[in-house]
């Protein structure tokens, strides 16, 4: 049987639908009553009449009855909201200006807070989806030496972990190239975004093929067959969909694959970002503990916590450490893949969240405030009611179901904007946030919308609400529409909004002037290198086709002769790396003579292969010695270039040039490299970032990789001579892929441009929070002076200059908004704190920035009273006296 | 009237016990229950009929009765009403409360 109190709803509900029925039974009802009663006087001998009329009178009160009975039943509560909808539907009709501003501000405040909150739902809120999402975990290690963490692991630890550990209920490693893997097939060379696993990927995060199969064990062995499991997209588009395409046999990098299975279309893996290819890696006896190039993830057996696993698989990498006796990663790591993914865009995520609900806050004080004055124009309409016999509970729930049906409209329009929204931020957001393909607007952001608007509607409907019910009758109704003077209540309260909305205005440009200080720092560093003018893109070379690295490394001089000779190239160049951020390799050294006892840790730096004109076409600066040449190449002496920073300190005092270093493992057998020259500076690993010490060696004698960065110093707009750049690559080898083309400066603005995201929408916050202070600064001040426009000719009358009147309301005004700054600056200080690990090169609490935000806020609101100030200068004494 | 005392009207939870009690039976009509109460109090308690209908529908509101459209004992169709088994629970406990209450009011009344 269903619960009590869903009869109950159930009945309630029954009587408001079949209200006419209902009505027509109680008079049913009554009216045998009546008849009973009448038969009854009848039989006692009165006449009809008499028998009918003593009927009714010891009833008493037909109606009142029928009334009683309704209430009786429960169902005035809904008639009473439903007949306050239609009134508020009236009123909302009856100031259609009002009513615009007032949803218009909400779907603003609530779409932006919707679209921020689907962000945070789907990048911090929602589990991975995969199934057991809280059993997968990250595998990293330490380096003892930098103290840097998280970093990837090598095959040795791999492979040890993998076979020996005892809480994993599985281990997979990922090597996602940033570009990708190249696609032959028809047409010109492409690069598809694509992954490396081990065998166990799929097993670890527990997802099966939509067709064929995933990898199954052994997959990933040395000399194992070459598979590979695509994606959705991929069957699509490239394989076009094709029934039989399981089986099919794919070149990728120039070796043969067969697509083993295809994944359901809505699988998708952070790690391995937009990947359409997850390639079966596989791995040979490991050689060395480096190179440290995979990413772990796994999924811990039940009941086992991160702290087992990595007990259990510390104790393993400190075995191969003992194998490894040089290396210099000892500790391992294991926590949350969830919390790894979402890594440093938590707080970023979360200030954007706080900022946009100030927003929100903001606009609801305006609200508050705009239903306060015309609620002053309702008062007659109020007092009625009251007198009518309406209670002031009765009276609250009008006003609030009219400001809870402007909440709604509102946010069912901030639904649709924030719809659009998502999209906007699908677009404006940098493209290393993780997880962004997986925001949407699910139930959960649904009720976000739902209870932000309700929250919103109480918000600034509670407030006014109050106040208006609190109404003197006598005065109210004899002084009709516009009481010439307010109750100090009311008056207190919209100072209050005042102040609040001066307060939450100033927090949030305090913020975003942080943000834009920091962004700006950002921007203006010194990359060590001169951007302008230089045209960037990755080339590969097949590694089937180039077997040796000598052939390799001719190709390579080829295409180098063949664009500087290209009109308006200036200087050509491969490396390895590109500067700000996109390092490719670092490496241990040891430098002669100070070679470390085994077992002890050796330095690591930065390791970039370069062909000799590379610090010429990047314009990097030379400090001493020469650059690379092409007589540095196989079989002449090795050479080495190191940056100012390794040069300090390594040789502080000395002159570096000719002191020998050995890359690599220290092996005592192996050849030593002569410095030949300091570069400057040049940041690999982002902007702003910690300098590492970075060296530069003869990509001619060490070529051995394929895929470069090649770098071209053009006379005019880099990016008007990518055709020509990659058609003389194709004259050379027509199957070599070309990709991520791009100017320097471009790459210059990617790589900070999660900040800019950042930046831009907390600068929006913020300047939408300053329109939003004066636009209420303004309304509140326009009212009030026109609450005192016969005060004002009063006192004009008996001789107030019209200097005497501005500098009155502005000072009136600007009481209450030097109040809300300095309460705005204290909360500041508080608020900003938690920005501290977003900022760069400035001070959570930079004194500057506080000064300058509370000083466009008090400009800002001095302007917004200024202007109704000047309208009380225009009174005219004679007009307001006689008027009254 | 037929005592010539003053007859004592019913206060509401008064009015509610009673109807209760007096739907033990067989189902009834309001104006049934109205002189039943009347005459099983030798017409000491006078039903204010203007109230009883208020509370037949608040104590179905209460589910404590549920109602039926039958034919009445005149062959007319009339509305009927049902104790439920809540209303049974809550007869009962309502019932002893009373029991309590003009036990005590007797026991202060004759202490005095």
């Amino acid at each position: 049987m269903a619960p009590r109190w869903m009869r109950r709803m159930q009945r309630r509900w029954q009587a408001l639908r079949r209200k006419q029925e209902m009505e027509h039974e109680l008079d049913d009802e009554l009216r045998y009553h009546l008849e009973r009663e009448t038969e009854r006087n009848l039989a006692r001998g009165m006449s009809p009449d008499e028998a009918r009329r003593a009927a009714l009178v010891g009833f008493g009160g037909v109606a009142r009855t029928k009334q009683e009975c309704r209430e009786a039943r429960g169902v005035r509560l809904i008639e009473d909201i439903l007949q306050d909808l239609r009134y508020g539907a009236r009123m909302m009709r009856k100031t259609p200006a009002l009513t615009l501003i007032a949803v218009v501000t909400l779907a603003l405040g609530i779409g932006a807070n919707t679209a921020i909150f689907s962000v945070v739902n789907a990048v911090l809120l929602r589990p991975l989806a995969h199934p057991e999402p809280d059993r997968l975990v990250r595998v990293s290690l330490q380096n003892l030496e930098t103290d840097e963490t998280h970093n990837p692991i090598g095959d040795a630890d791999f492979l040890a972990m993998r076979d020996r550990n005892r809480t994993l209920a599985g281990l997979a490693v990922i090597y996602s190239p940033a570009d990708g893997l190249a696609l032959a097939g028809q047409g010109p060379p492409q690069k598809v975004p694509g992954a490396w696993v081990s065998a166990g990927f799929f097993e670890v995060l527990k997802v099966g093929a939509a067709q064929g199969r995933t990898f199954a064990r052994g997959d990933d062995r040395s000399g194992g067959p070459n598979v590979v499991v695509v994606s959705d997209h991929f069957w699509r588009q490239r394989l076009g969909g094709d029934p039989g395409a399981v089986g099919r046999p794919i070149r990728l990098n120039g070796k043969a694959y067969t697509v083993i299975g295809i994944m359901p279309a809505d699988f998708r893996f952070a790690l391995t970002g937009q990947a359409e290819v997850w390639v079966a890696m596989t791995f040979d006896p490991p050689q060395s503990r480096p190179p440290y190039y995979l990413r772990c993830i796994a999924r811990l057996r039940p009941g086992v916590s991160e702290r087992q696993a990595q007990a259990d698989l510390g104790a393993i990498a400190a075995q191969v450490g003992e194998q490894y006796p040089s290396s210099s990663f000892g500790v391992v790591l294991v926590d949350s893949l969830k919390g790894s993914i979402v890594g440093e865009s938590q707080r970023a995520l979360l200030v954007l969240f706080g900022a946009v609900l100030f927003v929100l806050l903001i606009a609801s004080v305006n609200l508050a405030n705009l239903l306060l004055a015309r609620g002053t124009t309702r008062e007659r309409e109020l007092a009625v009611r009251a007198a009518l016999g309406a209670s002031r509970g009765r009276i609250v729930r009008q006003l609030l179901t009219e400001s809870m049906l402007l909440a709604s409209i509102g946010g069912a329009l901030g639904l649709l904007l924030a719809l659009w929204g998502v999209q906007l931020i699908d677009g404006l957001a940098p493209s290393d946030l993780p997880r962004l393909e997986e925001v949407s607007v699910d139930r959960w952001v649904l009720g976000f919308t739902l209870a932000v608007a309700l929250l919103s509607g109480l918000m600034f409907g509670l407030a006014p609400a109050l106040q208006l019910s609190r109404l003197d009758l006598n005065v109210a109704i004899k002084e009709g529409g516009g009481s010439s003077v307010e109750s100090a209540a009311r008056h207190r309260m919209r100072g209050l909004l005042v102040v609040a909305e001066g307060a939450l205005a100033l927090m949030l440009l305090t913020g975003a002037g942080l943000m834009i200080r920091s962004f700006v720092n950002l921007s203006q560093v010194d990359p060590g290198f001169d951007p302008e003018g230089v045209l960037s893109m990755r080339i590969e070379l097949n590694q089937a086709a180039y077997p040796e690295d000598k052939q390799a490394a001719a190709m390579q001089e080829q295409i180098l002769a063949r664009l500087r000779s290209l009109p308006g190239v200036n200087h050509a160049a491969l490396s390895m790396a590109l500067p700000p951020n996109l390092l490719g390799m670092s490496n241990p050294y040891t430098v002669e003579g100070r070679a470390l006892p085994p077992g002890q840790a050796q330095p690591v730096a930065d390791q970039v292969l370069v062909s000799p004109d590379y610090f010429r076409t990047l314009g990097i600066a030379l400090r001493a010695g020469r650059a690379f040449t092409d007589a540095d190449r196989d079989g002449s002496p090795l050479v080495l270039i190191i940056s100012e920073t390794m040069a300090r300190r390594l040789f502080p005092g000395a002159d570096p040039i000719g002191k020998r270093i050995q890359t690599g493992d220290y092996d005592p057998r192996a050849p030593w490299w002569t410095v030949i020259g300091v570069a400057a500076d040049v940041s690999y690993t982002g902007l702003g970032k910690e300098q590492h010490a970075t060296m530069y060696t003869p990509h001619a004698q060490n070529a051995w990789s394929r895929s470069m960065y090649l770098t071209v110093r053009t006379t005019g707009e880099p990016l008007a001579q990518v055709a020509a750049v990659q058609a003389q690559v194709w004259a050379a080898d027509r199957n070599i892929p070309v990709s991520q083309i791009r100017s320097m400066r471009q790459v210059m603005t990617e790589s900070i441009a999660r900040q800019r995201t950042y930046t831009v929408l907390l600068g929006l916050f913020g300047a939408v929070a300053l329109i939003l202070a004066a636009v209420g600064v303004y309304g509140v001040m326009g009212y009030t002076v026109k609450q005192r426009t016969h005060e004002i000719g009063i006192r004009m009358a008996l001789g107030a200059r019209r200097g005497d009147v501005l500098r009155m309301v502005v000072t009136d005004g600007m009481k209450l908004g030097l109040c809300g700054v300095a309460l705005g600056l204290v909360g500041s200080i508080v608020l900003t704190r938690l920005m501290e690990g977003l900022l760069f090169h400035v001070s959570a609490i930079d004194p500057a920035t506080f000064a300058t935000s509370a000083l466009v806020l008090t400009a800002v609101m001095l302007l917004a009273c200024l202007l109704p100030a000047r309208r009380a200068t225009q009174v005219d004494p004679m007009v307001t006296l006689k008027y009254e | 009237m037929s005592t010539g005392e003053r007859k004592i009207d019913l206060l509401q939870g008064t009015l509610d016990l009673l109807v209760l009690n007096t739907l033990q039976g067989k189902p009834m009509h309001g104006w049934d229950i109205a002189q039943r109460i009347q005459q099983l109090s030798e017409d000491v308690l006078r039903v204010n009929q203007g109230s009883l209908y208020p509370a037949l529908h608040r104590l179905v509101a209460q589910d404590l009765i549920e109602s039926e459209w039958g034919e009445s004992e005149n062959n007319r169709r009339a509305k009927f009403y049902r104790l439920t088994a809540a209303g049974k629970k809550r007869l009962a406990a309502e019932s002893k409360e009373w029991e309590r209450f003009t036990w005590a009011v007797a026991r202060v009344l004759q202490g005095s």
